[in-house]
């Protein structure tokens, strides 16, 4: 479990470093605009001049064309943008919270009661290294090809993490303060309710970003294999259609809404655990 | 009172078993019957020792087992490699990190998965694009991590050297990268699992032999065992690989190993 607890630790201190860089300030800015314009313009410039095969490449600006185009364009896979958003957010949606509220609860309970962390800890371990995508022929069986299979993917992608996140954050829970509590004759619910959970909650919510992640990009491979709407499946049916334009246009929508889910996360983490921010 | 503990320290010990047992039941249950659709744990066995005999699509388990291992090792291999120097550019050469970073951060948000179709058109059904996207995946994590490994170096590392006259090459050496490699661990323990995934999903995708085409293959041919034989494999695999990168972690770095 080691390695999660250091991988959020260390995100914890590459956002220090990135705010720390964001003083050094213009001259860094600029100079990335620079790297970030001149890759732009070199790939605008190897499609125009046909320096590869165009029937395998789309510049930039077709990729915008596209992405606007695709907003009303039902071609070539029945659908518009929006529509394949809204089903690719349904289904990540309805995977990621039965991952948080099953998994979040677990790793709570097994990390304080013993008993529940003895009965639960085989399975889990069991159930662990099996990446997430294998269960997609199991997934279609019992559910078919529906929202139901796919977020049943996408729950074992984010329960994995979440359950770990917060059994390693009460496992963490200072000794000092269970003992205050037991000195002042709390039962030992009370003492995990009050203080062992609102302890664990910052690990809680790393361990949700990272799930969140995981839902979205297990997403995708979901969706490409069995599905009939969705962002997967609009990226696949492109590659069937030979419009690498829509590929890519696909891709970079799955990243920035990657992003902005992840930029939601943090606005609600420093709502809900306002405490944790105040100096 | 000691009775008692005895009595929890028994219950505990049996409570692992229990839940074992009440899983395969519940396997057993689900999976029996008239008309049960996935197969019985001893079906799986079975299919197991059958498959040991007889080979799926032409190619023996080991070699299904094998091609799998090589496009992960050398994915993983190529990825520690890349990631490794990246993040060393990246932490110790600042211009080199305000001209490459913001062009990083742009992909590094897009799934590897998402990749799969484009990487395809680009480079056929191969054994290239497999490993390529592998690499794509795994470099992504082992860069972050040995980015904020590096820098995370505490300064009075840096004074204690300087002090005593060190060169730039023997910092690099002796402090900067020792002091990097649990967090560069870490970046590769999690590369790891998200290369079983990207190459169980470019297999389930397109190959023609592979674990993750014994899943599709199980799935496609009503043959449900097969693919649970996969993905056991795949997951004692995946567990054998992370022992291994826990073991290499307490040779690398001894003083990084909790005292439990």
């Amino acid at each position: 479990m080691n390695s999660t607890t250091n991988n959020t630790l260390i995100d914890k201190k590459l956002d220090e470093i990135i705010n720390k860089k964001k003083q050094v300030g213009k001259k860094s800015f600029i100079l990335g605009l620079t790297g970030i314009v001149c890759f732009l313009l070199l790939w605008q410039a190897v499609v125009s001049f046909e320096l590869v095969n165009i029937k395998y490449f789309a510049s930039p600006i077709q990729v915008i064309q596209a992405i606007i185009k695709k907003f009303v364009d039902e071609s070539p896979d029945g659908s518009t943008l929006m529509y394949h958003v809204l089903a690719s957010f349904q289904v990540s949606f309805t995977g990621f919270f039965l991952s948080i509220i099953i998994g979040a609860p677990l790793g709570l309970f097994m990390g304080w009661f013993k008993p529940v962390d003895k009965f639960v800890r085989p399975l889990f371990e069991i159930i662990r290294p099996i990446p997430p995508i294998s269960w997609i022929p199991i997934a279609i069986v019992f559910l078919g090809i529906g929202v139901q299979a796919k977020a049943f993917i996408i729950f074992f992608s984010g329960f994995i993490p979440t359950l770990i996140n917060s059994y390693t954050g009460i496992k963490m829970t200072n000794h000092v303060h269970v003992n205050v509590g037991k000195t002042c004759g709390a039962s030992n619910m009370k003492i995990f309710f009050t203080i062992g959970v609102p302890s664990a909650m910052p690990m809680v919510f790393a361990g949700f970003k990272l799930s969140l992640g995981n839902a979205w990009s297990t997403l995708v491979a979901a969706e490409m294999l069995a599905a009939n709407k969705g962002l997967g499946y609009m990226i696949s049916m492109g590659r069937n259609f030979s419009r690498i334009d829509l590929v890519i246009a696909g891709m970079l929508i799955i990243g920035a809404l990657g992003i902005m889910l992840s930029i939601i996360m943090d606005f609600i983490e420093r709502k809900t655990l306002k405490w944790r921010y105040i100096k | 009172m000691k009775k008692r503990s005895f009595i929890r320290d028994v219950s505990l010990a049996v409570l692992p078993f229990f839940s074992i047992a009440i899983f395969l039941s519940l396997w057993l249950w689900v999976a029996s019957g008239d008309n049960a659709i996935i197969p019985t744990p001893v079906d799986v066995f079975n299919r197991f020792i059958l498959f040991l005999r007889t080979p799926v699509s032409k190619t023996s388990i080991q070699r299904h087992v094998w091609v799998s291992m090589c496009r992960v090792l050398i994915g993983m291999g190529s990825a520690v490699i890349i990631g490794i120097a990246l993040g060393a550019l990246f932490a110790l050469i600042p211009t080199f990190r305000s001209v490459f970073m913001p062009l990083f951060n742009m992909f590094r948000p897009i799934p590897p998965i998402a990749w799969i179709p484009l990487v395809t058109v680009w480079f056929g059904v191969g054994e290239f694009p497999k490993i390529f996207l592998v690499v794509y995946g795994c470099t992504v994590p082992i860069t972050i991590n040995t980015f904020t490994g590096i820098s995370m170096v505490p300064d009075e590392f840096d004074y204690v050297s300087k002090v005593f006259h060190a060169g730039k090459w023997d910092r690099l050496r002796d402090v900067v990268f020792p002091s990097a490699i649990p967090a560069i661990i870490a970046g590769i323990k999690a590369a790891l699992s998200s290369a079983w995934m990207i190459l169980l999903s470019s297999e389930m995708i397109s190959a023609k032999a592979g674990l993750g085409f014994l899943i599709t293959r199980g799935s496609d041919s009503n043959d449900l065992a097969l693919s649970m034989i996969a993905m056991i494999l795949i997951g004692l695999i995946g567990s054998l690989m992370s022992l291994g990168l826990t073991f290499l972690e307490r040779k690398l770095c001894p003083w990084e190993t909790e005292l439990n």
